[in-house]
């Protein structure tokens, strides 16, 4: 019985370097804009994006969660607006955010993304996506993560075909009593082995096991304060 | 309190900053943005009232009801402890109801003092108001009891449930005989008023089957079932309620939201939540059957017939509801005994002697028989204890994961997966001790040509992991974690999982058969010879069921695996091509909670994905090959099927219950029905193959499939078992 651990071994090289990818994706269509958010949009823009976003949840974001987002990482945060109408009115936006999941891998999160209905079909969602993910290569990202309801099967077309994967599902993880998907997106190899300060111990055990270490939540009862993101899905 | 005006300091420090700027403390969490609250919006703010409203509920509760108001209060209170009991909090549910509210608070120190109204000697007497105050106290201690089995248990805060109780201590402190009584004096006081006699039947039904839940969750809280009659009884009010409840009559405001901001004043207000009346019905009696069934698994005479019984109801489609599922880990712990049956180590023992063990001296149970002067005292028996120690928590933990919910039992399996890899590893360390210290001698296995060694309490251990590392795999088909272009992959893999398994069995079967050469060549005493033999007959007996099981179960993976990979040849179900990322970062996270395993090694993803595509098979090799294994796992579950969920003799078990049909036991058609699924899903998974040979050259059908070609979810029609995704084409 061997005792070699096993290591992830180098990966197939894609024939297109990452930074290179978005390209390929995103589409211009007549009259759409895309513009990288800027705080100084906020008086214009942002009554908009809570309008959008807040279409599809039951109960809505405040003002904390939005601005929790786009004052951190305003740059991880694009619009499409749609330059026939006179205000150059949004119809789509992604907002994310970047940072250390848990002192580990440099993840990025997907937070929300939403277009509107008369513009769906347009690959304007997919675009923005993009935009966001050729970002957070470009900031050295590990790792994107991500939430869909488990019903959402064209959210999860569009991120599979991305190259995300769902890696877990989570029982009823919004307040509708839905559940979901994490879908998960490596960018380097190895990052699933990047050690966190992760506390996994749900029947007592004293060991902590390398693979708790992505687990959303602490034991029963004591919701995990950086991941719990779960009014609702857009 | 000492107070500062800090009014002048905030205006000058507000003038230096620009407007726009965000003050943000750098601990200010997303869980904390997420939680903040709006001042001023109505959706956010439970403060926040239009021009005129009133910050307290209309509801007047010295009105007088009507009986079929009475009736109508009584089934919307059904409806949100169902809502309660699926897991939505009480604040969205039962405490929504300004009786239930008026009842609890101010917190009543007397049973007398639990009342719509308190110190209202009018109240006492209305009739109404006594007959609904009775169904109340029923009710709430019903909850209580409810929350006790569960919070007792494990569980997932807001998964399974939600015990937030904002102070109301649901009459705990009154004992369920007292609230009982009161009942009885209700249905007294219903006789003797002047009701019209249908409403009035259905009214006592409905108090009658309060006291007939509430009766029932005492008996569980002391580890017991109800008897059959109850149980019939119960369902049969059930049915009456259901046909009255059009008798209803609505009570406006007598469910207000409003009730939440006296809940706590930092939640914001959430909508009530109520499901249809028709789930009403289905869930209670849903739930009646569970908790009457759950109690089957005491049949079970053995560890591993446990095992099947706990894995039955883990995987029965609807799963229990939070509530059963906590009654069937009550029975793990029960009296310090695992089912009622046996201490921990004496069922870990059990376990061992039915797999690696078989007539043993390193078990306490079996020492005296078969131990020498040498075993008893000896470093063996300390190495020994040190393996109980270890293993008794983790062994025990296998039964309680079959009891979470369906996510959770595939993710806890994902840790559990690394923990008894670890202790193969630290096992394998004792063997080797007791290997050299009772001078075992080796043995040829089966398929080797060196000389072995038995590893009896690794191997054990790795027998219980591999069967963790195969439903790790099986609950991810369940759960639909894999997309359509993975399943070629992962059915590869189940099936060289179940490989494995099928030749650690072999090695597990040679060790006993040498043991049965051992004891019957020993000089034991005839009777301990005897009983020696039979302890490994039945091992024997236990290995060979585990083996059909898993070959089974290897050859359907082996038939899908094919097929889903002729359907990647002619990108039935194939997406674009994946643009951030590859095939090597994707099995990474594929395979992250393998990627540690010391034993069995993950192999390489180039091997991985030579090993699935098969790309030195042409198509028509590989369809052959296809309905040769769907034929063969077709016979292979016939003939897991010809035997029964218990090995251990259900006449010599201890406690033996019989189905309410009073025939078939509850867990054999269960078992019969998993089974004859598995049956399905094979013949299913010919027909796949039937249809695709026919394909082959068929390039209209091919578009058409791209078009059609799907995956049938759990419950939908074509999923003949939950572990078997077998494509529905056209």
């Amino acid at each position: 019985m061997s005792n070699e651990q096993v290591r992830p071994s180098a990966p197939v090289p894609t024939t297109l370097p990452l930074s290179e990818i978005g390209k390929l994706i995103q589409s211009n269509p007549p009259n759409i804009s895309y513009i990288q958010y800027d705080i100084s949009l906020e008086p214009k823009y942002l009554p908009q994006i809570r309008a959008l976003i807040s279409k599809d949840l039951s109960e809505p974001y405040s003002i904390y969660v939005y601005r929790y987002f786009l004052y951190q990482w305003p740059e991880l945060c694009f619009i499409a607006i749609d330059t026939t109408t006179s205000e150059n009115d949004l119809v789509a936006v992604v907002i994310c955010k970047l940072e250390r999941h848990r002192g580990g891998p440099m993840r990025g999160y997907i937070a929300m993304l939403a277009t509107q209905e008369m513009h769906r079909g347009r690959g304007l969602a997919k675009t923005l996506v993009s935009k966001a993910i050729d970002l957070m290569i470009a900031k050295n990202a590990d790792e994107i993560a991500l939430e869909t309801e488990e019903t959402n099967t064209a959210a999860m077309r569009l991120y599979e075909s991305l190259g995300f994967l769902r890696s877990k599902k989570l029982h009823r993880y919004y307040l509708n009593g839905n559940s979901a998907y994490r879908l998960l997106l490596y960018l380097k190899p190895g990052v699933g082995q990047i050690p966190t300060d992760d506390f996994y111990d749900p029947f007592g055990y004293n060991d902590l096991p390398p693979s708790a270490q992505d687990d959303p939540r602490f034991p029963q009862g004591q919701a995990d304060k950086d991941d719990l993101f779960r009014r609702g899905i857009v | 309190m000492i107070t500062h005006d800090i009014t002048d300091r905030f205006r000058t420090a507000a003038n230096v900053v620009v407007p726009g700027t965000l003050i943000k403390d750098t601990q200010f969490s997303l869980f904390e943005a997420v939680g903040a609250l709006e001042v001023g919006d109505p959706k956010m703010d439970s403060g926040c009232l239009e021009l005129g409203e009133s910050p307290e509920e209309q509801f007047d509760l010295n009105s007088p009801l009507l009986p079929e108001e009475l009736l109508w209060l009584m089934d919307q209170l059904l409806n949100r402890e169902v809502a309660w009991l699926t897991g939505y909090p009480l604040s969205q549910t039962l405490f929504t109801s300004v009786h239930i509210d008026r009842l609890l608070w101010p917190d009543p120190k007397t049973l007398d003092e639990s009342t719509f109204v308190r110190n209202d000697a009018a109240q006492a007497t209305n009739l109404p108001h006594a007959i609904l105050r009775a169904f109340c106290l029923l009710l709430v201690k019903s909850c209580s009891l409810v929350l006790t089995m569960v919070t007792e248990q494990h569980y997932y805060e807001e998964e399974d449930f939600t015990t937030q109780l904002f102070n109301r201590e649901l009459l705990h402190r009154f004992s369920s005989e007292s609230i009982l009584e009161n009942a009885q004096y209700a249905l007294q006081v219903l006789q003797s008023a002047n009701f019209e006699s249908e409403v009035s039947t259905a009214l006592a039904g409905r108090i009658r089957l309060r006291c007939e839940i509430l009766q029932m969750l005492v008996h569980h809280a002391a580890g017991q079932s109800i008897d059959d009659t109850s149980f019939q009884a119960m369902h049969d009010i059930f049915d009456q309620v259901q046909s009255t409840s059009s008798f209803g009559v609505e009570v406006k405001d007598a469910f207000s939201t409003k009730l939440q901001r006296r809940l706590a004043s930092t939640v914001p207000p959430r909508p009530m939540v109520t499901v249809s009346m028709d789930q009403v019905w289905t869930f209670w009696h849903q739930m009646l059957y569970d908790c009457q069934n759950i109690f089957s698994v005491h049949a079970a005479g053995h560890s591993q017939d446990l095992l099947t019984a706990y894995q039955l109801f883990a995987y029965s489609c609807p799963q229990p509801s939070p509530y059963p599922r906590a009654l069937l880990q009550s029975f793990l712990t029960l009296n310090s005994m695992v089912a009622s049956r046996l201490e921990p180590l004496h069922f870990l023992e059990e376990d061992l002697r039915s797999l690696t063990l078989p007539a043993s001296p390193l078990l306490s149970t079996s020492r005296k028989d078969y131990g020498t002067p040498f075993f008893g005292k000896s470093e063996i028996a300390k190495n020994m204890q040190g393996f109980v120690d270890k293993v008794e928590h983790y062994f025990i933990t296998v039964y309680r994961v079959f009891c979470l919910n369906a996510c959770r039992i595939r993710r806890t399996f994902c840790h559990a997966l690394v923990e008894w890899d670890a202790i193969q590893g630290e096992m394998e360390e004792i063997d080797s001790l007791i290997q050299s210290l009772s001078l075992e001698q080796p043995s040829l296995p089966p398929g080797s040509s060196q000389p072995a060694f038995s590893f009896s309490l690794s191997s054990w251990v790795y027998h219980h992991k591999l069967t963790i590392h195969r439903l790790t795999i099986q609950t991810g088909i369940q759960q639909m974690i894999y997309a359509p272009h993975e399943l070629a992959g992962m059915h590869y893999y189940l099936a060289s999982i179940c490989g494995i398994h099928l030749n650690h069995l072999e090695r597990m079967c040679h060790f006993v058969v040498d043991r049965d050469t051992a004891i019957k060549q020993s000089d034991f005493r005839v009777d301990i010879k005897a009983k020696g033999a039979a302890e490994c007959k039945m091992a024997l007996d236990r290995l060979f069921r585990q083996y059909a099981w898993i070959k089974a179960t290897n050859l359907v993976a082996s038939a899908l695996h094919i097929i889903f990979v002729v359907l990647n040849r002619w990108k039935i179900f194939s997406v674009s091509k994946p643009l951030y990322s590859n095939d090597a970062l994707r099995y990474e996270i594929r395979m992250k909670p393998f990627l540690n395993l010391v034993i069995p090694e993950l192999m390489s993803p180039e091997e991985f994905a030579h090993e699935t595509n098969m790309q030195q098979s042409s198509t028509e090799v590989l369809l052959d090959e296809a309905a040769r294994l769907s034929a063969s796992a077709k016979k292979a579950w016939e003939e897991v099927s010809k035997t029964s969920w218990n090995i251990f003799p259900l006449d010599e078990a201890p406690y033996v219950r019989t189905g309410t049909d009073g025939q078939a036991s509850v867990l054999d058609t269960k078992w019969n029905d998993d089974v004859k699924g598995c049956v399905r899903a094979s013949i299913a998974a010919g027909i796949c193959v039937v249809k695709l040979k026919k394909a082959m050259h068929d390039e209209a059908w091919k578009e058409k499939a791209k078009k059609e070609a799907m995956l049938p979810g759990p419950g939908d029609k074509g999923r003949w078992h939950q572990w078997w995704l077998v494509p529905a084409l056209p």
